[in-house]
C-alpha cells in the first residue's frame, strides 16, 4: 500500500516549495514538485524602459538579486547587438564569480549540512578527538580542540536556551543520520566560521557593485564603475588591493575546508551514491566573457543529453540560436490559463489556480524543455559540460575531489558516482574551486587592463523604431538562467524570465514527463514517513531557490512544517 | 566603504517592491533618505528580501530599527513597534515565505554573538499584495505616520533631523 506524504514548506530553501510523494515499501515511488508562488515580472515591466529592467529584475528575489541584474542587462544587450567594454566583463566576471562562491558555501552549510549532519550529536564528541581528526584531513589552522571546545559550549548554550533558531526543524537522532560525535563537532564548527567567510565573499560584490545588498553598478551596455587609479572615490588601487585579501581568505577556506568537509560527507554517506540520480539530460551555459562580444568565454557549456558525453553539444556564444531556439515553457500542469508549449517570446502569464490536481494542474512553475526534453540545470550539469570539454582546472578538482571521496569511503569512487544527489553537492564544491580560480583570473586581467591606461567601462545603448527581441543568459550558482525580451519603440513589451529552478522544480511538461526534482525522488529510501528527512536530502542538493515572490511577516503561530500522512 | 567609519545607526527597510504593500518598508526608507538630513549621520539600507547578507549590516551597528510589512491581522496601515526579544517571541514561528526572515537573522547573529544595544522592528500591516510598483491607497497615506514613528525613535536616539527643503544648514 503507497503511502501520500506532503511537505508543505519544505524547510530551508528559498520560497515556498510543496512536495507530494507516494511511499511503497520505504521507498519513493512517485513525486509532485509544487511551487507555490506565482511570479509575472513581465506584468510589471511592460511598458517600461529596457535600460531599467536590471532594477526591477533583481528584485524577484532576495537570494539571486545578483545574476538576475546581470542576466537582464546581457538579454538588453543581445537585442541591440551590443558590444561591451573587456573591462565591464571583467568587473561583471568578478562579482558573479564572488557571488557564485558565497552562494554556494552558504548552501552546502547552512541551506543543507542540516541534512548530514547531527548538531545534537555534536554536544557528545570529544574536543581532543576531533581536533587529531580534523589535523589528520587538513592544514586549516582553526581545528585545534580548544576551538571545538568553544563551539561545542556554545551549541549546548544555544540547544539548551530552548530558542533553536536555525536549528529548529532538523531531524535530530534520525536513524539516516551517520556521522560520528567528532564529525558532527567538526562540520558545526565550520558551519560557523562559514558565516564569516561568506560575508568576505559578499564583501568582494558590495565593492564593486557600489552598494550593497542591492548592486547599483550595471548598466546596459557595460557597467558604471568610474576607474580611476588616483581617484578616492572610483574604484582604485586601493580598492583592488583589498579584495585581494578578501579572495585570500576565500581561498584557503573553500580548498581547507570546504573541499574537505564535502569529501568527509560524502565519503561518510557513500551508501548514498545511488540514489537521486533523476533526469540525465543536462543544460549549462558558457559564461565569464572574455571578450567584448561575448564569443569566448572562460567556462564553457552545452547540452548533454542522456548523460553521454559524447554527444555534447557546446552552446557558443551569447547569440547561438541552438540556445535562442532551443527553450520552450508549457503551463499544462501549471496554474496559467489555456495549455500551450511556447518560446519565451510567445508566452504570456494569466494565472489560473485551480487547487492542487496531481493529474492536472498542480504549481505556479511552467515547466521547460530543452529541444524537446526535460533539463537538468546546476553545477552538476555545468561541472559534466567543464569535464567534456577539458577544463582543465576542473578535471583537476574533480579527480581531487573524487580521490578523496574515496578515499574515505575506502572504495573507488568515478564520475558517474556524479548523477546523484551527493553528486550535485560535490560538483558544487567543484566548481567552487573552479570560481576562485575564474575570479583571481578576471582580478588579473582588470589590473592589467587598468595598468595598461583603458578605463573604458560603458557603450551607450541605441533603441531603433520597431521591435527587437532578445535574450541574455548567465550560468548562475543555481544553473542556467535566461531572461527574454521584446522590446517595441523602446520599450518593453514583452519579458520572461526562465530560472534554474524552473528548470529543477518544473512540474510534469507536455509530455507529461517528470521534472528534474520529481525525478530524482523516486527510488529514494524513506525510513520514516512522519520523518521524511531523506526528501529533504535531494531536494536540497539541487539548492532549490522559488523566492520569487512574497517575503510578508506573518504575525500567526503556524507549524513551520506539517506532514499529512494519508 | 573602506574609509570611513560606519555610523552607529542603522535604518532598514525590508520587503519586496514587486509586490505593492510588501514593499512599505522599502518604501519608507527611500522616503525618509530623500526628505531629511540626519546628525549625527546614519545609515538607511534598502534590504529588499535579502537574507543571512543582512547579518554583515546589522554587525557593529549599536542601535538597528527594521521596517518592515507585517500581518498583525489589524487595519491596514497599523503601526506596531516591536523590541529587542519581543521580536524574536511574536515572530518565531511566523510562516514567512523566506525561510532566512527576520528572526534567522537575529537567531544567526546570536549564535554568532553579534550583539546590537537597540533593535526595534517597525510593523506595518498592508492591504494589497498584489504584484505592482505602487502602494495601495491606504499605506500611501500611511507612510507619513510610520515616518513620524521612525522620528520619534531617532529623536530618543540623539539624532537630530531637519528636511531638505527647510533649508537649514549645519551650525558650525
Amino acid at each position: 500500500m503507497a503511502k501520500r506524504i506532503t511537505i508543505d514548506p519544505v524547510t530551508r530553501i528559498e520560497g515556498h516549495l510543496r512536495i507530494d510523494c507516494d511511499i511503497e515499501n520505504g521507498v519513493v515511488k512517485n513525486a509532485w514538485s509544487s511551487g507555490q508562488m506565482w511570479r509575472g515580472i513581465d506584468v510589471i515591466l511592460k511598458g517600461r524602459d529596457p535600460r531599467d529592467a536590471w532594477l526591477y529584475a533583481q528584485r524577484i528575489c532576495g537570494v539571486c538579486t545578483t545574476v538576475h541584474a546581470i542576466t537582464s542587462v546581457r538579454a538588453v544587450e543581445n537585442a541591440l547587438a551590443m558590444e561591451i567594454p573587456l573591462n565591464a566583463q571583467y568587473i561583471r566576471n568578478m562579482i558573479i564569480a564572488a557571488h557564485g562562491i558565497h552562494d554556494h558555501i552558504v548552501h552546502f552549510y547552512h541551506l543543507s549540512a542540516l541534512d548530514w549532519v547531527d548538531i545534537v550529536s555534536a554536544l557528545k564528541a570529544d574536543p581532543s578527538a576531533a581536533s587529531k581528526l580534523a589535523q589528520s584531513l587538513s592544514p586549516w589552522p582553526n581545528n585545534g580542540a580548544q576551538e571545538f571546545k568553544e563551539v561545542q559550549e556554545k551549541l549546548k548554550k544555544f540547544v539548551g536556551s530552548g530558542q533553536l533558531g536555525i536549528f529548529s526543524n532538523g531531524y535530530w537522532g534520525h536513524p539516516a543520520m551517520k556521522l560520528p560525535p567528532e564529525v558532527n563537532l567538526i562540520a558545526a564548527a565550520h558551519y560557523l566560521e562559514a558565516f564569516d567567510i561568506q560575508r568576505k565573499a559578499n564583501q568582494i560584490v558590495a565593492i564593486l557593485g557600489s552598494k550593497t545588498p542591492h548592486i547599483q553598478n550595471l548598466a546596459v551596455g557595460g557597467v558604471a564603475n568610474a576607474i580611476d587609479p588616483d581617484s578616492q572615490s572610483a574604484l582604485n588601487m586601493e580598492r583592488l588591493a583589498y579584495i585581494k585579501t578578501l579572495m585570500d581568505e576565500l581561498e584557503s577556506f573553500i580548498r581547507n575546508v570546504y573541499t574537505t568537509d564535502l569529501a568527509v560527507v560524502g565519503g561518510m554517506y557513500a551508501h548514498w551514491l545511488p540514489y537521486g540520480k533523476g533526469i540525465t539530460d543536462y543544460l549549462s551555459v558558457p559564461d565569464f566573457p572574455l571578450d567584448t562580444k561575448g564569443t569566448q568565454f572562460t567556462l564553457p557549456g552545452g547540452f548533454i543529453p542522456g548523460g553521454n558525453l559524447d554527444k555534447f553539444h557546446p552552446i557558443t556564444s551569447f547569440d547561438d540560436p541552438y540556445f535562442g531556439t532551443g527553450v520552450k515553457e508549457s503551463i499544462k500542469h501549471a496554474w496559467y490559463e489555456g495549455d500551450w508549449n511556447r518560446h519565451p517570446y510567445e508566452e504570456d502569464t494569466i494565472p489560473n489556480y485551480t487547487d492542487f490536481q496531481p493529474e492536472g494542474k498542480y504549481s505556479w512553475v511552467k515547466s521547460p524543455t530543452f529541444h524537446g526534453s526535460p533539463a537538468q540545470v546546476g553545477p552538476l550539469a555545468h561541472i559534466l559540460a567543464l569535464y567534456k570539454t577539458g577544463h582543465k582546472p576542473t578535471i583537476k578538482y574533480a579527480g581531487e575531489v573524487l580521490d578523496k571521496i574515496g578515499e574515505i569511503a575506502n572504495t573507488k569512487v568515478g564520475l558517474d558516482a556524479l548523477h546523484s544527489t551527493l553528486g550535485r553537492h560535490a560538483t558544487r564544491c567543484i566548481r567552487t574551486n573552479v570560481l576562485y580560480d575564474v575570479l583571481t583570473e578576471n582580478y588579473e586581467a582588470l589590473v592589467n587592463n587598468i595598468a595598461s591606461g583603458n578605463y573604458d567601462i560603458f557603450n551607450a545603448p541605441v533603441f531603433p523604431k520597431g521591435e527587437q527581441m532578445g535574450f541574455g543568459f548567465h550560468e548562475a550558482p543555481r544553473g542556467t538562467l535566461s531572461h527574454w525580451i521584446v522590446i517595441e519603440n523602446g520599450k518593453i513589451k514583452n519579458y520572461q524570465c526562465v530560472v534554474p529552478s524552473t528548470w529543477n522544480a518544473g512540474p510534469r511538461n507536455q509530455d507529461d514527463k517528470p521534472g528534474p526534482y520529481e525525478a530524482s525522488l523516486v527510488g529514494n529510501p524513506v525510513a520514516d514517513a512522519e520523518k521524511p528527512l531523506e526528501i529533504l536530502r535531494t531536494i536540497h542538493s539541487f539548492d532549490p531557490c522559488l523566492a520569487c515572490a512574497i517575503h510578508l511577516h506573518d504575525n500567526e503561530k503556524t507549524n513551520v512544517i506539517h506532514i499529512n500522512v494519508t | 566603504m573602506l574609509l570611513e567609519k560606519s555610523p552607529d545607526i542603522l535604518v532598514m527597510g525590508l520587503g519586496n517592491i514587486l509586490l505593492q504593500d510588501e514593499g512599505v518598508g522599502v518604501h519608507i526608507v527611500r522616503k525618509l533618505e530623500k526628505k531629511f538630513h540626519f546628525n549625527p549621520l546614519i545609515e538607511i539600507v534598502d534590504g529588499g528580501t535579502i537574507g543571512i547578507e543582512l547579518l554583515s549590516n546589522i554587525e557593529g551597528k549599536k542601535k538597528v530599527l527594521f521596517v518592515d510589512a507585517v500581518n498583525f491581522g489589524k487595519k491596514p496601515g497599523h503601526i506596531q513597534k516591536l523590541i529587542g526579544e519581543e521580536i524574536m517571541t511574536v515572530m518565531l514561528t511566523k510562516l514567512s515565505e523566506h525561510q532566512t526572515g527576520l528572526t534567522e537573522i537575529l537567531s544567526t547573529a546570536k549564535l554568532m554573538d553579534i550583539k546590537n544595544e537597540e533593535l526595534i522592528l517597525l510593523g506595518v500591516q498592508p492591504s494589497s499584495i498584489d504584484m505592482g510598483l505602487d502602494l495601495s491607497n491606504d499605506l500611501e497615506t500611511a507612510c507619513e505616520k510610520v515616518i513620524d514613528v521612525i522620528l520619534d525613535i531617532l529623536d530618543s536616539w540623539g539624532v537630530s533631523y531637519w528636511s531638505h527643503h527647510q533649508n537649514k544648514s549645519i551650525q558650525f
